[in-house]
């Protein structure tokens, strides 16, 4: 035991991994990733192409081959910043341990990376995507309804995109709870461990219907009504000719149907379509915001203590 | 206001020419004036960046052209401020290899890899945390720059007493450098990726070899402060440290594919 821990606080240990971070990380980035192993034995010979299958490089930092080193480097980094804080402790030298806050918070880091990541992969269903209109609304992973009530695209004056901003309000069981929140680029929106981004911008079709009793519908593309009888998927409107193209499923099968104003859908009527301007938004998951956060903070003290240090002594 | 880039070339040309005929005397004392005509370029292609900066209403570093007139500005500084510092010797050829390094940044700068149109960056480089990320990056960049001549200096000197003084150079400014290159190219250049992508890190290549250089700086500092090596092999750390950068910053942006647009 005396032996792995000495082996794990060693100096040398932590150079040999960052050396070896290093070279295979320069490899990694030369080396196209994730593509299929036809890829790989069209541009590389047979052998190297086999190699980089059968070693996992083709995902290196999904492999063993990096966590393995990871995992190594993150226990030497724990135990080398353990026993150096340990020492200066014995020295009574207080003013020495930046180092050890610097080594804390990349302690820190590293671990909420890894549990981010992990809290990622066992929650895919709170990672996600929508495309919204004007009005839309969409369940969002924690129960509660996004609600777009605005969006717009600022232009610069030569008509290039400056930023896009989407309005919503979220409620909870029919109660609001943010009545009235700018999610812009860079400026996401965030619930706890969920924070919903403005991803993306852009137009779709839109089909409006009229319903029985003087009720409307706008199905954007992907919506559909279910009218009891059958339902209505729109996939597409030809913005020139004005036609929509909609998938329809009833008890005797589906198909694809043509839809022009005044075509008739079960009770509902066909009114027109056109363009509509569309908001992507996207959901991610990250319960470990805070520690990444907290880390950051711990090796900016760290640097600024173990740097500021340094150069008293150059100074003296 | 188009000619303020070729003023400023000149005049760290000018610089260089001036210093030239000093690395050959015996003595290491440097010209007089030199690092006032790199101040003086700093100051125009700080006009530069101030220029471009008003006519698209914001910080004017998201561009190739930008970036490099921002790095070459930085350089100048660098080898301005150290030349006026007492504590520690910027020796000649130090100050000469900065100027040089500088210049072949602005010449770059003006080849056709880095067009000059004015654009105003698209929404996800909006941010003020990009401005930190790519502003300090440079800054710390800048301070590599004199560790990359010191140590190079470092290995082709034969004389002990030079020797200990571009160590001393290369150390220092890898010090200076290190943790304002920690903060800018990856605290919060993630931060800024979070907000933007909804991800701290993506493996993408200019990320990864942004890490790879900064690694790199993190044996060096292990190297001379752990184990105390003072030898050739902190001296060939640091200068694989700085082709790093370079590739980060060049060999990135024209040879693979990634997120980052420069």
């Amino acid at each position: 035991m005396r032996n792995v821990l000495a082996a794990l606080k060693s100096v040398r240990l932590a150079l040999a991994l960052i050396t070896y971070i290093v070279i295979t990380g320069i490899i990694s980035s030369l080396v196209a990733q994730g593509r299929d192993a036809s890829y790989y034995y069209s541009s590389f010979p047979a052998p190297l192409a086999s190699l980089i299958i059968a070693t996992g490089f083709r995902d290196f930092y999904g492999s063993i081959l990096f966590f393995i080193p990871a995992f190594l480097f993150f226990a030497n980094l724990s135990v080398c910043s353990a026993d150096r804080f340990a020492r200066e402790l014995k020295k009574g030298k207080a003013g020495r341990h930046g180092p050890d806050i610097l080594h804390l918070g990349l302690v820190l880091l590293l671990l909420g990376a890894v549990l981010g990541q992990a809290a990622k992969q066992s929650h895919p269903a709170w990672q996600g995507f929508a495309r919204l209109g004007k009005g839309e609304a969409v369940e969002l992973p924690n129960g509660r309804i996004l609600l777009l009530k605005s969006l717009r695209s600022e232009k610069y004056p030569d008509g290039r995109s400056k930023d896009w901003v989407s309005t919503v309000e979220v409620s909870e069981a029919g109660k609001v709870v943010i009545p009235s929140y700018d999610i812009r680029v860079n400026h996401p929106l965030r619930m706890g461990p969920l924070s919903i981004l403005q991803a993306s911008y852009g137009s779709g079709g839109v089909l409006e219907l009229a319903g029985p009793s003087d009720s409307t519908r706008s199905l954007s593309i992907g919506d559909y009504i279910d009218t009891g009888v059958l339902r209505l998927t729109l996939l597409s409107v030809d913005p020139d000719s004005g036609l929509a193209t909609a998938r329809e499923e009833d008890e005797k099968g589906a198909r694809t149907v043509s839809l022009a104003k005044g075509s008739r859908v079960g009770s509902f009527t066909v009114q027109g379509s056109g363009e509509e301007e569309l908001s992507g938004l996207q959901a991610v998951y990250d319960p470990y915001y805070p520690l990444v956060v907290a880390a950051f903070a711990v090796i900016g003290i760290g640097s600024f203590i173990t740097f500021a240090r340094r150069f008293g002594e150059i100074r003296a | 206001m188009n000619a303020l880039p070729t003023i400023a070339f000149a005049l760290i040309i000018l610089s260089a020419a001036i210093q030239a005929p000093f690395l050959f005397r015996r003595e290491a004392r440097p010209d007089p004036v030199s690092h006032w005509a790199l101040a003086l370029a700093f100051l125009d292609l700080a006009a530069v960046t101030g220029e471009r900066s008003v006519a698209i209403g914001f910080p004017a570093l998201t561009g190739t052209f930008e970036s490099l007139v921002f790095f070459s500005a930085l350089i100048c500084l660098i080898a301005w401020i150290y030349r006026l510092q007492r504590r520690i010797a910027f020796l000649p050829l130090v100050q000469f290899g900065a100027t040089i390094i500088a210049a072949a940044f602005l010449a770059v700068a003006s080849s056709p890899i880095a067009p000059r149109d004015l654009l105003a960056p698209i929404p996800a480089l909006r941010s003020g945390w990009l401005v930190l990320h790519v502003s300090l990056s440079f800054i710390g960049e800048s301070f590599f720059v004199a560790s990359f001549v010191a140590s190079i200096a470092f290995l082709a000197s034969r004389n002990e007493g030079k020797k200990r003084d571009y160590d001393r150079i290369a150390y220092t400014a890898i010090g200076a450098g290190y943790p304002v290159f920690t903060a800018g190219a990856l605290v919060f250049g993630a931060i800024w990726a979070e907000q933007a992508w909804g991800s701290w890190w993506s493996w993408d290549p200019k990320e990864i070899w942004a890490l790879t250089t900064w690694l790199t700086y993190t044996v060096y500092l292990h190297l001379r402060l752990v184990r105390k090596r003072k030898d050739a092999l902190p001296s060939m750390v640091a200068i694989l440290g700085f082709l790093c950068a370079l590739f980060t910053f060049f060999g990135v942006n024209f040879l693979l594919t990634g997120l980052h647009s420069y």
